[in-house]
C-alpha cells in the first residue's frame, strides 16, 4: 500500500468550483451535526452555502463562512481516503486547523469548534490584509537572491512609519505578505506586476500569521480551552516544519502552538512540505480539497527541498506524467487514485 | 553544558572505574551531573536540572551519562577478541530501547506491544528515508571536496562607523600623536582601537592581554577603552583561548584571541587544524568560525626568551587548508594588514593568523642611531592591504630579493651595500604566507634574472622551501636562498647566531650576482 502525506489547505481555496463538494461528505450526520452548531451560532448553515445556486464572494469567502467550509471538505476528503497509509498530516494556515483533526488531535466537533471560533473572530476584527506575490519565475527554478530582495523590501517598508508589512506564509515559489493598508499599497506600488494577476490583493483577508493578530490570539485562547485538544493520532507537522508526534504531544503544547505563535508568527508551508518529504519520504503527497490551488506550493516546496532530484517545473511535470507524486483531491481523476 | 555520553570503553581499551567521575565532580566552578542513561526518568530529570542549572545560573556543567555499547566499536570491529563473550553478551541485555518499554510497560503508558510498533513504523520510515537519501548526489573530483574548504561569503549589515568624538574619546592623547611616526606595537595598538571602534563584536581574549596590556605593550589602554568584557584575560592555557574563540565565533563574535608566543601554539594548535579549519569544510560552509589569531613570534629578541620564547618556524600553520597567515614586516603596513585580515573574518568567514615579529615591535632605526628608519605614520583607518598583494621597493632587475618579516628590515639594512656594487635589486615583501601569493609573486619577479630568498625560518620545512619551488617552475632565473639553521633558538648573546643576519644575506646576495 502507497504512503501518502495529507495536505489541508486554507484560506482562498473554497472557490466557485467547489460549490456542491458536500454532497459527498462521507458522514452526513456529522455534517448535520456542524450545520446544527452554525444555526446555534446564528450562522448559515453549510450545507447552504455549499448548496447555492451562485457563488458569492462576499458570503463565501467572509472568514466566518470560508473557514467552515474549508474544514469540512478536507474532512470530508480525509475521511474518503482508500488504499493509502497515511504517515502524516500537515496543512497550510488555517488548514492546520484542518490537519489536527485529521490526525486525530481534534475530535471533528472540537476541530469545528476551533475553526468557527477563530474564522468568526478573524473576521470579526479583520485587521489589516494578505496579499501574494510569487518569487520564482515561471519554470519554477530555485530563486533565492529575489526571495531574498522582496523580503528585504518589505523589511524597509515596514520600517517607514504609519507602515506595517512583513511575510504572512513562506508559500513554496510565492511569498504571501500581510500588513496595513498602507504597507501593502506601498509594496504593490514597488513591485513589477507579474502574469497579469500579482501582486494580488486577497479579499476577506486578514493579515494572518503577523504580530497585528495578537488580540485574535488572545481571544481564541479565551474560547478555546486546551481540553480540546488530544494526543493525535497520526504524525502532525507545523507551520515551522516541526513534528508532533503521536506518543509526545500534548495538548496544552498543540493548544499552546495551535492559539499562540500559528496566529501571530509567519506560517512557513515550504518548511512543513520539506520535513513532510526529508522526514518520511512518502509516495504521495495527498492534497486534501476543497479545490487544488495549493498544487503550485507543494510542487514548487518540493523543488526548494531538492526532493526526487527535481529542480524546476519541467522536472516536476515528467514526474507527475509517469508516476504522480502530488495528488490534489480536488481534481476528479486524481481524486479517484486515493478515494472511494 | 558539557555532555558526556560515557559507555566505558574506548575500542577496545576500558575507562578505570570511576574515572572520569572522579576528575570532574569536584572541579572548581564546575558542577557535576550524573545520569543513568538505561534508565531514562532519571536521564530526563538530571538533563533538566542541568540544562536549568546553566540557563540560570549562566555557568557551565558536566552531564556525565552512563551509557552502554552495543555491537561494538564500528562496523569492523569484533569485541570478542578483547572481552569475554559473557561481557559481551550481559551489555546487549541491557539494551537502552528495551528498559524503557520496561519501564513504560510498569507505568502503564505503553504496552509492549505498541513499542513495538513505534519501532516497526519507525524501521519502515528510515528505511523509505535511505532509498531517497542513496540517490543524492555524491562527491567525485577533488575540486568538489575543496569546494567546501572556503566558506561562503556573507553580507553584513552596513555601519557608518564611529563618530568622530567616539574615536576622539576612545584615543585620547594618543590622537595627537598620530601626527608624528611611531614604532610597531604602537600602530598595531592603535589599529585595535579604530577596528574595536568600528566592530563592536570584536572580543579579544589572551593572556596578559587585559590589565597589563600585553607583554609588549601592544593591547594597552584597550581595557580602558572597551571594557573588560572585550578585553578578556585568560588563564594559562592556550587550548581554553583558542576554544573560547571557535565559541564565541560561532555564537556571531568576531574574536581576536591572542598567543602570547608562537612557542606557545603547538599544544593548542589541534584547536585550529582539527577544530577551527575543518568546521566550514564538513559542514559545506553551514558553519563558521571566523577569527583573527593574533600571534607574536620569530627570533631575533637580542638574547632573550631562548626557545621557549623565540620560534622560527611557521609549518605547523602554512599546512591548514583553508587558514590564512600573515606576516607584516612594519607598523604602517601591520596595520593595514590586520585590517584585512579582519575584513576577510568577516565578511568571507576565514580564519586569519596574524604573526606578529617581536622583535620589530620595538624598532626605531634602520641605518644608524636615532634615525627613526623604521617608524612609520599610522594609516588612515579606510587604508588596508588586500589579500595576495605583496610589497615591491626598488625596480631593479639584476636581483630580486623576496622575504617577509625581519627578513625586510634586514634587506633594508643591507639594501645599499649591494646596489652599492652596481646591481640593481629590488625587494619584495611576500607579506601572505599562506596561501603563498603566487600570481602576486611572479609578477613582482617579472624580468629579474635572479631570485634570492630570505627566509628567518627553518631550512628545512620552511617558507623557503615553497618560494624556491613557486620560482623553480614559474621562472628561469637563478635561485638562491639563505634560511635559518634547522636548529632551536638559543638564549643569551648567540640568539641570532642560527639565523640569516643582515651580513649572510649581503653575502649570498653578492654571490648570487657573481
Amino acid at each position: 500500500m502507497k504512503t501518502a502525506v495529507l495536505i489541508c489547505p486554507g484560506r482562498g481555496s473554497y472557490t466557485k468550483a467547489e460549490l456542491g463538494s458536500l454532497a459527498r461528505f462521507p458522514d452526513p450526520a456529522l455534517l448535520a451535526r456542524f450545520d446544527a452548531r452554525r444555526q446555534a451560532e446564528g450562522q448559515e448553515t453549510l450545507s447552504a452555502l455549499d448548496g447555492a445556486a451562485t457563488y458569492s464572494v462576499a458570503r463565501h469567502t467572509r472568514g466566518d463562512n470560508a473557514s467552515a467550509l474549508i474544514y469540512a471538505c478536507s474532512l470530508g476528503d480525509a475521511m474518503a481516503l482508500r488504499g493509502v497509509k497515511l504517515v502524516a498530516v500537515t496543512g497550510n494556515s488555517m488548514g492546520w486547523y484542518s490537519a489536527l483533526a485529521c490526525a486525530g488531535a481534534l475530535s471533528p466537533e472540537a476541530g469545528f469548534e476551533v475553526v468557527n471560533t477563530m474564522g468568526r473572530l478573524m473576521q470579526e476584527h479583520l485587521i489589516g490584509g494578505q496579499l501574494i506575490y510569487p518569487f520564482m519565475g515561471p519554470d519554477w527554478t530555485a530563486a533565492p537572491a529575489r526571495k531574498a530582495e522582496l523580503l528585504a523590501l518589505a523589511y524597509n517598508i515596514n520600517a517607514q512609519p504609519g507602515h506595517q508589512l512583513g511575510l504572512s506564509i513562506d508559500l513554496g515559489g510565492m511569498l504571501v505578505l500581510a500588513g496595513n493598508a498602507a504597507g501593502l499599497a506601498t509594496f504593490e506600488a514597488a513591485v513589477p506586476p507579474l502574469e497579469g494577476r500579482f501582486p494580488m490583493r486577497l479579499a476577506n483577508h486578514a493579515a494572518f500569521h503577523t504580530a497585528l493578530q495578537a488580540p485574535v490570539a488572545a481571544l481564541g485562547r479565551k474560547a478555546l480551552p486546551d481540553t480540546l485538544f488530544t494526543r493525535p493520532d497520526l504524525p502532525l507537522i507545523d507551520g515551522r516544519g516541526h513534528l508532533w508526534w503521536p506518543g509526545a504531544a500534548t495538548a496544552a503544547g498543540l493548544h499552546g502552538y495551535t492559539l499562540g505563535h500559528q496566529v501571530t508568527e509567519p506560517y512557513d508551508f515550504t518548511a512543513a512540505i520539506r520535513t513532510a518529504a526529508r522526514e518520511f519520504a512518502p509516495d504521495l503527497f495527498i492534497i486534501a480539497g476543497p479545490g487544488s490551488t495549493l498544487g503550485g506550493a507543494v510542487a514548487q516546496s518540493l523543488i526548494l527541498a531538492n526532493w526526487k532530484g527535481m529542480a524546476s517545473k519541467a522536472d516536476f511535470q515528467t514526474r507527475q506524467a509517469t508516476d504522480p507524486l502530488v495528488i490534489s483531491m480536488g481534481l476528479a481523476d486524481q481524486r479517484a487514485r486515493v478515494a472511494g | 553544558m558539557f555532555v558526556c555520553e560515557d559507555n566505558g570503553i574506548g575500542i577496545s581499551t576500558k575507562t578505570p572505574k570511576g574515572w572520569i567521575e572522579a576528575n570532574f565532580a569536584a572541579r572548581p566552578g564546575l558542577r557535576y551531573f550524573k545520569a543513568d542513561g538505561l534508565d531514562f526518568y532519571d536521564t530526563f530529570k538530571v538533563a533538566q536540572e542541568a540544562a536549568d542549572f546553566v540557563r540560570r545560573r549562566k555557568k557551565p556543567a558536566v552531564l556525565h551519562i552512563r551509557t552502554i555499547r552495543l555491537y561494538g566499536h564500528a562496523g569492523a570491529d569484533v569485541p570478542t577478541t578483547y572481552l569475554s563473550r559473557e561481557e559481551v553478551e550481559a551489555e546487549e541485555a541491557q539494551d537502552p530501547l528495551l528498559h524503557m518499554v520496561r519501564l513504560m510497560d510498569q507505568a502503564g503508558v505503553m504496552t509492549p506491544a505498541q513499542a513495538l510498533d513505534i519501532y516497526t513504523e519507525t524501521n519502515a520510515r528510515v528505511a523509505r528515508v535511505a532509498d531517497e537519501v542513496i540517490t543524492r548526489p555524491r562527491l567525485k573530483t577533488a575540486a568538489e571536496v575543496m569546494a567546501s574548504i572556503i566558506p561562503p561569503a556573507r553580507i553584513n549589515r552596513p555601519t557608518n562607523g564611529p563618530t568622530p568624538e567616539a574615536r576622539a574619546t576612545a584615543f585620547g592623547a594618543d590622537l595627537k600623536a598620530m601626527a608624528e611616526p611611531q614604532i610597531m606595537s604602537r600602530l598595531i595598538n592603535w589599529a585595535l582601537t579604530d577596528l574595536m571602534l568600528e566592530h563592536p563584536e570584536i572580543v579579544m581574549m589572551g593572556e596578559d592581554v587585559g590589565r597589563k596590556g600585553g607583554v609588549y605593550g601592544v593591547t594597552q589602554k584597550l581595557t580602558q577603552r572597551f571594557g573588560a568584557d572585550r578585553m578578556i584575560d585568560t588563564l594559562l592555557d592556550e587550548q581554553t583561548i583558542l576554544g573560547l574563540a571557535i565559541g564565541m565565533a560561532q555564537n556571531g563574535f568576531l574574536p581576536m584571541p591572542e598567543i602570547q608566543f608562537l612557542a606557545y601554539l603547538h599544544n593548542a594548535e589541534d584547536q585550529i587544524r582539527g577544530e577551527a579549519a575543518t568546521l566550514p569544510f564538513f559542514s559545506n560552509g553551514q558553519y563558521t568560525n571566523p577569527m583573527v589569531l593574533r600571534i607574536a613570534g620569530l627570533g631575533y629578541q637580542k638574547g632573550f626568551g631562548g626557545h621557549f620564547h623565540n620560534d622560527n618556524s611557521v609549518a605547523v600553520l602554512r599546512d591548514i587548508p583553508g587558514v590564512i597567515l600573515a606576516v607584516p614586516s612594519d607598523g604602517a603596513e601591520a596595520a593595514m594588514m590586520l585590517r584585512e585580515s579582519v575584513r576577510l573574518a568577516r565578511d568571507e568567514g576565514r580564519v586569519v593568523v596574524f604573526l606578529e615579529p617581536i622583535a620589530l615591535y620595538p624598532m626605531r632605526d634602520l641605518h644608524a642611531e636615532k634615525d627613526g628608519g623604521w617608524m612609520r605614520h599610522y594609516p588612515d583607518p579606510s587604508r588596508r592591504i588586500g589579500f595576495g598583494e605583496v610589497g615591491i621597493s626598488g625596480d631593479g632587475t639584476d636581483l630580486a630579493i623576496v622575504s617577509f618579516g625581519n627578513g625586510i628590515y634586514q634587506l633594508n639594512q643591507t639594501n645599499r651595500e649591494v646596489s652599492s656594487r652596481g646591481f640593481s635589486t629590488r625587494i619584495i615583501d611576500a607579506r601572505w604566507l599562506s596561501p603563498l601569493p603566487k600570481a602576486a609573486l611572479s609578477a613582482a619577479v617579472q624580468g629579474c634574472k635572479r631570485i634570492l630568498i630570505v627566509d628567518e625560518t627553518r631550512h628545512s620545512g620552511g617558507v623557503a622551501e615553497a618560494l624556491m619551488a613557486h620560482f623553480h617552475e614559474t621562472t628561469s632565473a637563478r635561485l638562491a636562498r639563505v634560511t635559518a639553521e634547522d636548529s632551536f633558538i638559543a638564549t643569551g648573546p648567540a640568539y641570532a647566531a642560527t639565523m640569516p643576519s643582515a651580513e649572510s644575506i649581503a653575502r649570498a646576495a653578492l654571490e648570487l650576482c657573481r
